[in-house]
């Protein structure tokens, strides 16, 4: 498979805040509760690294991009 | 081939006017949800009293599903007819005229709702607090009532409008097929012309009168049956353009083109037939409508999955085949190969997505019985906010990316700040979303400026209600924020920055299995508009009657006795000659 | 007119699971007996004198379920701005181990009567009667059990003060008839 561009690391961070924020919920149903401070820091660095890989995506315009 | 914007200038314009009007709707809608996310989870309540949130909650409701997405339908359908004729609008007077009256008709609404802010001075006692279902006897000023049947008048001169162009063209191509895109404007049309009459009969001829006094009151659950033939069905006047940009653009975006042609025919058929006898579905809990009647509608409902099942198919189809047309291989490597850099593409596949995962919580919504936990919960608007506010909102900010050029003329500013809006709408939306379901799963009721109550105790959900609160503020915040990048994109876009004129487009490629293996009856519209409204007449005749001769009367208590020695016995010996045509 | 064979399975299975809902709501309904909300309770036209007049709310003279026979009671609500009369003022009474058929009406506007965190849950529309049964089990311990009771439809400013409590009460404690 191919080495993921800028714009797959930003989609695959993006589901993988989604799927943390839940995960805490799911672990919260079988018992395991993790304090939400250390839990949401968590989350927006990863948010933090969608949004730089996002920086990364060229910026070309061409007609087949449109 | 020409960008749109040069061939058809004045059709360019009334779809840039019907866009920005849906854009301004967004807009005041948005900054409306914003406040009740932060207000009904307790974050920051100050900012209006629990009086002012159902204003804003119905400010809300009719800019975001009625005045966003129909005056965006009619923008795109009229370039969708235009183009895909090929022939500019039969009297562009008209096109203006039917998009001068929906803009007056949202006017007129407006000035009411918002004078729901206004205690005193000229505009006090002018209100619309009922939400945008308006169940009577909750009375709204009679302006919003009239502005909202001229809104509904103006679509359905559109509809007229697009109508004679297919007339005309057919006239020059007696032997030519329908076009894929005109077929769906068509039936979609015709599916609101059926579904319509619902809500135009309602405020036509009970609403308006009653909130004039001539009628001293109404019969809610007549009304409220008469809201819902329209409340239904109008979902999927929301939801057809989006269907028909996945049918259309995607393929074409991903690099390939339409799996099937034919089975796209069909999905739009599918749905004009059976979109409008389903509205009971919405009245499950209601007193007053037999079980039987419940059933039938449920057993619709649950048919209608089947369209949505079929687009699922095609459109993944398609976007696959378009991915192996640049290389994809593998099961799933081909995922790889789609054009993720396009926000139109990235967004209008995470709004499908989304969708998916709302189509499940709507099968439990149609379950009747399942139904009973999850009635009025916020478990529906979470449904809801991931259907129209992700899979019809999210597809047509998407969509904008690809559409605007063609209709300005020149290219969009940036396809980071696209890309970064469409993420965080996915995201705000997950987030919301979900703990919108969990907490309805609670009994956490909607329609609310606060869910606190003394004598209530939420338990049960998986995680706290305090958690599930904090979701939802912080969903509806980047919720908010991504509509701040998708305006903020559209005023930049307007600068014209680059100077970049739009793209020559190359034409919508044609499907793999075309019309022609498609039969020749799938274009009767006028056979499935028949079937269509055999099955109205056989869902709603009977419960109709029943909440009328049950006591309520056409016009609940007063003037019954007039009604029912003048016009009922009309009505049922109407009733009594239809069933002796069909037995 | 060509249809792809994975179309052709596709559109079974699409058919098989919507049969099966169809199939599994059925079977709720008829095998587990989920009755709907129908218009067995009638109606009455939408003011006090009226619905106090109807036999069913002239038999509710407090907040205690009336006993009708065996373990079956009856409990008569009016739901009005902002208030569920029994229910707000005092908890409405019920014992343990019984089934209940509440009838709830509006003298105003349209209302909800949902019983939160369970699935008894109706509209209350003026001019009709809602009729609903709901079965109370017996409880694990000596000590009464509340379920919150809440209005879920927008009835005017002020709808969010509308709720109310059902107090389910163990059977040595219960005063009301037998």
């Amino acid at each position: 498979m191919n080495r993921p561009g800028p714009v797959g690391i930003a989609l695959v961070l993006a589901f993988a805040v989604v799927a943390v924020i839940e995960f805490r919920t799911v672990l919260g149903m079988v018992g395991i509760d993790i304090a939400i401070g250390p839990y949401f820091a968590g989350a927006a660095i990863l948010l933090v690294g969608g949004a730089a890989a996002l920086f990364a995506v060229p910026e070309e315009l061409t007609p087949e991009s449109v | 081939m020409e960008v749109f914007a040069n061939e058809y200038p004045d059709e360019a314009w009334v779809v840039r006017a019907a866009l920005g009007s849906a854009f301004v709707a967004l807009a005041i809608g948005g900054l409306m949800g914003l406040i009740q996310t932060l207000h009904r989870t307790g974050f920051y309540d100050s900012l209006i009293s629990n009086a002012d949130y159902y204003t804003v909650l119905t400010l809300h409701g009719v800019a975001m599903v009625l005045l966003f997405t129909i005056f965006f339908l009619v923008g795109f359908f009229q370039w969708a007819i235009t183009d895909s004729l090929g022939r500019k609008s039969e009297d562009i007077r008209i096109t203006k005229l039917w998009y001068g009256m929906m803009v007056l008709g949202s006017a007129m609404s407006a000035v009411t709702i918002l004078g729901g802010f206004v205690d005193s001075g000229s505009l006090s006692g002018v209100e619309a607090d009922v939400l945008y279902t308006f169940y009577a006897p909750l009375e709204a000023h009679p302006l919003y009532y009239m502005g909202l049947a001229v809104f509904i008048i103006g679509t359905w001169i559109a509809g007229f409008d697009w109508f004679r162009s297919w007339w005309a063209w057919k006239k020059e191509n007696p032997d030519e097929r329908m076009p894929l895109r005109t077929f769906m404007v068509l039936t979609t049309m015709l599916m609101w012309y059926l579904a319509s009459l619902g809500v135009a009969i309602s405020v036509v001829f009970f609403l308006i009168p009653w909130s004039l006094g001539i009628f001293d009151s109404v019969n809610s659950l007549l009304t409220r049956t008469l809201f819902w033939f329209f409340g239904h069905p109008v979902v999927y006047f929301w939801l057809m353009p989006v269907y028909m940009m996945w049918y259309v653009i995607m393929p074409k975006l991903a690099g390939g083109r339409l799996f099937s042609d034919p089975l796209a025919r069909i999905v739009f058929v599918l749905f004009l037939v059976l979109s409008v006898p389903t509205g009971i579905h919405h009245q499950y809990v209601d007193p007053g409508i037999a079980e039987g009647f419940k059933f039938l509608a449920m057993t619709n409902t649950m048919f209608l999955l089947l369209p949505s099942l079929l687009t699922a198919f095609t459109v993944v189809a398609s976007i696959e085949h378009g991915a192996r047309q640049r290389g994809g291989e593998g099961y799933f490597g081909w995922l790889t190969a789609l054009p993720w850099g396009k926000p139109a593409f990235t967004g209008m596949t995470l709004a499908g997505l989304m969708f998916a995962a709302a189509g499940f919580s709507g099968m439990i919504n149609a379950g009747m019985s399942i139904n009973y936990l999850v009635h009025n919960t916020l478990w529906v608007v979470g449904h809801f906010h991931m259907t129209v506010g992700t899979a019809v909102a999210l597809s047509i900010m998407a969509a904008t990316y690809w559409f605007l050029p063609k209709i300005t003329g020149r290219e969009i500013f940036s396809r980071r700040l696209g890309l970064a809006q469409v993420l965080l709408w996915f995201i705000g939306m997950v987030l919301m979303g979900n703990a919108m379901h969990r907490a309805g799963l609670a009994g956490v009721p909607r329609r609310t400026a606060d869910p606190t109550y003394d004598q209530v105790i939420y338990d049960g959900a998986y995680g706290a209600i305090g958690e599930l609160r904090f979701q939802i503020a912080l969903g509806g915040v980047l919720l908010s924020l991504s509509l701040v990048l998708f305006f903020a994109h559209l005023v930049l876009s307007s600068f014209d920055i680059g100077e970049r004129a739009a793209a020559t487009p190359d034409s919508i490629p044609a499907p793999l299995s075309g019309p022609e293996q498609a039969p020749k009856v799938l274009d009767n519209i006028r056979l499935w508009t028949s079937i269509a409204v055999v099955l109205i007449l056989i869902t709603y005749i009977l419960p109709l009657a029943s909440i009328v001769t049950d006591g309520g009367g056409w016009l609940g208590d007063s003037y019954g006795v007039i009604v029912a020695e003048y016009v009922l016995p009309a009505v049922s010996s109407t009733i009594d000659i239809f069933v002796g045509v069909v037995a | 007119m060509e249809i792809h064979r994975y179309e052709k399975l596709w559109f079974g299975l699409s058919l098989l699971l919507i049969v099966g809902f169809i199939g599994t709501i059925t079977y709720g309904a008829v095998g587990a007996g989920v009755q709907m909300v129908s218009d067995d309770g009638g109606t009455v036209e939408p003011s006090f004198s009226t619905i106090n007049e109807n036999e069913k709310f002239a038999q509710q003279e407090d907040n205690q379920a009336v006993h009708v026979e065996g373990n079956e009671y009856e409990v008569a609500v009016i739901a009005q701005r902002f208030s569920f009369q029994p229910g707000t003022g005092s908890p409405i009474q019920v014992p343990e181990d019984s089934r209940v058929t509440f009838y709830v009406t509006s003298p105003d506007v349209i209302h909800g009567f949902s019983v939160v965190g369970t699935n008894a849950n109706t509209m209350v529309i003026p001019g009709q009667i809602a009729e609903i049964t709901v079965e109370f089990d017996e409880l694990d311990s000596d000590e009464p059990k509340e379920y919150g009771v809440v209005c879920h439809e927008f009835c005017g400013a002020g709808h969010e003060e509308m709720a109310g409590q059902i107090q389910v009460v163990p059977e040595d404690q219960w005063e009301g008839d037998a």
